[in-house]
């Protein structure tokens, strides 16, 4: 059974608060999605494969090109303040 | 005929406006959404300018592109310059985009007419359109049922006659099971085969634009508009090098029945799979049992997978370039994580965990390596099948379309209900979801044709020459919405 000190630490991983209460809830919910994936454990597989579909990547050519206007970057920030992201208010 | 070529000439000869027809959607979609909640912003302006620029390209004469001047919707998670585009997130809300879509751009250039954006579960996080911070999306056919997920509003919405093709998201059955379950045509494309630019990201490397439409002739119409090679998705493909192999009867077509996806049906589905392998059959295709034996490993293979890529692709919510803000907050990583707490739903947070759990050190092996590892098994099973044969015919759904509630109140439970769809997706082939019969409560049922690689017109053809020979009476036309 997942612990609520390893919950606490895959909310902190994933950058989400967790409160007392929700902890309980969520390791309970938590522990049927592993056991839903711990099928896979016990799976035979080529261990030198990798598991990818399609052929790959296909990269445009390296080229410099105009990006967006910072104007229009910022529209959904509330605008920034002097052309950057605002993170906290002095 | 279809219904995007009857309007087409309907529209080419004069006999409406692009703007009349328009004028209709936007009248049905007032009477009928505040019960159905198929659109969760409507766009009635954009939709009429569009379609006054589309009489005037038809009034100048000239080549008309099929899809000039047709009403249709884009699922919430498809970008759209400046109109709101929150997958259904309150984490996104108020979100407008400074680009198109890859797919918004070639259908503007088509001369589309945007009618709305359609509900989803929350980031495509679901199967039922009950995760919507936007409340529910009913079934058409049963008001006390969900239209399936997590592309749900789309399908509601052309199976109600509020849009004549819907483009969704399918990341693990998210197009085919709502098409299944609302009695409509449903195409996940081959992976690359449409461009991804655009589509806010859930799981990349499972996730293809769909289409959604009433059959599978204006679907092919809607997916040769929107497929092909785009340089602002890596992982694109020029699919109109090699042509799919085209099909105009079923006589000696091979359709292999692979036994692993008939565990578990209901008898309703079961019964409706039998019919259509039958019908097929009296056409003179030649069935062929074949097996999967990596089947029942492919919904836990996909949740890790998807789940892993979710929680690193909504790393970039953070509240501070775009979307919603918490209050508070002393420092960039508090500011992140109130916002995250507060702009996520809990479905959404759950997947997030889950994905972080598999990419975390200690489990990172046992659980993310070996399902890729695992994704490359099941890609060789389904080759293997695809060689003795053309197309796959399996169900898309275990059931029909299930009561409201009964997903949220159980979500692992409800993960079952992908079995049918998530390999599809992890092999990255082309598969649709076809209307082949009705449950005991009338509720729609598809089959689903998987395909190879690429060869979308070959399902395409595949499924219309089912429902001609069927005489389309699967085809069910709601007594909702525009009636042509």
């Amino acid at each position: 059974m997942i612990s609520k000190d390893e919950i606490l630490a895959l909310a902190q991983l994933a950058e989400l608060s967790v409160s007392e209460q929700e902890t309980g809830e969520l390791a309970r919910g938590l522990e049927k999605m592993i056991q839903f994936a711990d099928a896979v454990k016990s799976a035979p597989v080529d261990l030198t494969a990798c598991g990818e579909n399609n052929s790959g990547n296909r990269f445009r050519s390296d080229e410099a090109a105009a990006s967006f206007p910072r104007r229009e970057i910022l529209q959904n920030a509330g605008g920034g303040e002097n052309g950057f992201f605002k993170v906290l208010e002095k | 005929m279809g219904n995007i070529n009857k309007l087409h000439d309907m529209l080419v000869g004069k006999q409406l406006s692009s703007r009349e027809l328009a004028q209709m959607y936007i009248g049905a979609i007032q009477s009928e959404n505040g019960r159905l909640n198929a659109f969760s912003h409507t766009t009635p302006e954009t939709a009429l300018a569009a379609a006054d620029a589309a009489d005037k390209r038809i009034a100048s004469g000239g080549d008309i592109p099929l899809l000039c001047g047709i009403p249709m919707a884009l699922k919430a998670n498809i970008s759209t310059c400046g109109i709101v585009t929150d997958c259904c997130s309150k984490m996104l809300d108020g979100y407008r985009p400074i680009f198109d879509a890859t797919v918004w751009q070639k259908l503007t250039a088509e001369g589309a007419v945007l009618l709305g954006k359609t509900n989803m579960d929350e980031f495509a996080m679901g199967s039922s359109t009950e995760n919507s911070c936007h409340g529910t999306t009913s079934n058409p056919f049963d008001f006390n049922k969900v239209a399936g997920g997590s592309s749900g509003g789309s399908a509601a919405a052309v199976s109600a006659n509020l849009a004549v093709y819907s483009l969704g998201s399918d990341t693990g059955g998210s197009v085919r099971q709502p098409a299944s379950f609302c009695g409509v045509f449903g195409l996940k494309p081959t992976y690359g085969a449409v461009s991804r630019y655009g589509l806010i990201a859930y799981a990349s490397s499972l996730e293809q634009i769909g289409v959604i439409a009433g059959d599978s002739e204006d679907c092919a119409v809607v997916f040769d508009a929107i497929s092909g090679r785009d340089p602002r998705d890596s992982r694109s493909v020029d699919v109109f090098a090699a042509p799919s192999r085209r099909l105009d009867s079923a006589k000696g077509v091979k359709i292999g029945i692979p036994r692993e996806f008939y565990d578990s049906l209901c008898p309703d589905v079961a019964k409706a799979l039998s019919n259509a392998a039958a019908v097929y059959r009296s056409l003179g295709a030649q069935l062929v049992q074949v097996s999967l034996p990596t089947l029942k490993y492919a919904l836990p293979v996909y949740y890790i997978l998807a789940c892993a890529e979710a929680s690193s692709n909504l790393g970039r919510y953070d509240g501070i370039r775009f979307g919603y803000r918490a209050q508070g907050g002393e420092n960039a990583h508090e500011i992140a994580r109130r916002t995250r707490t507060e702009g996520f739903g809990a479905e959404v947070r759950r997947r997030i965990l889950l994905g972080t759990f598999v990419l975390s050190s200690g489990y990172y092996d046992e659980y993310y390596k070996k399902a890729n590892l695992l994704r490359k098994s099941i890609t060789a099973d389904f080759e293997n099948c695809l060689k003795q044969c053309d197309i796959l015919l399996a169900p898309t759904a275990p059931t029909a379309a299930f009561r409201r509630g009964i997903a949220v109140s159980d979500p692992v439970k409800t993960y079952q209900s992908d079995i049918c769809t998530v390999s599809a997706n992890i092999a990255g082939l082309p598969a649709a979801a076809v209307p082949c019969g009705f449950d005991a409560d009338g509720m729609p049922i598809g089959m689903q044709l998987i395909g190879r690689a690429f060869c979308e017109h070959t399902l395409l053809d595949a499924a219309h020459i089912f429902e001609t020979a069927t005489e389309r009476i699967y085809i069910k036309n709601s007594r909702l919405g525009v009636q042509l």
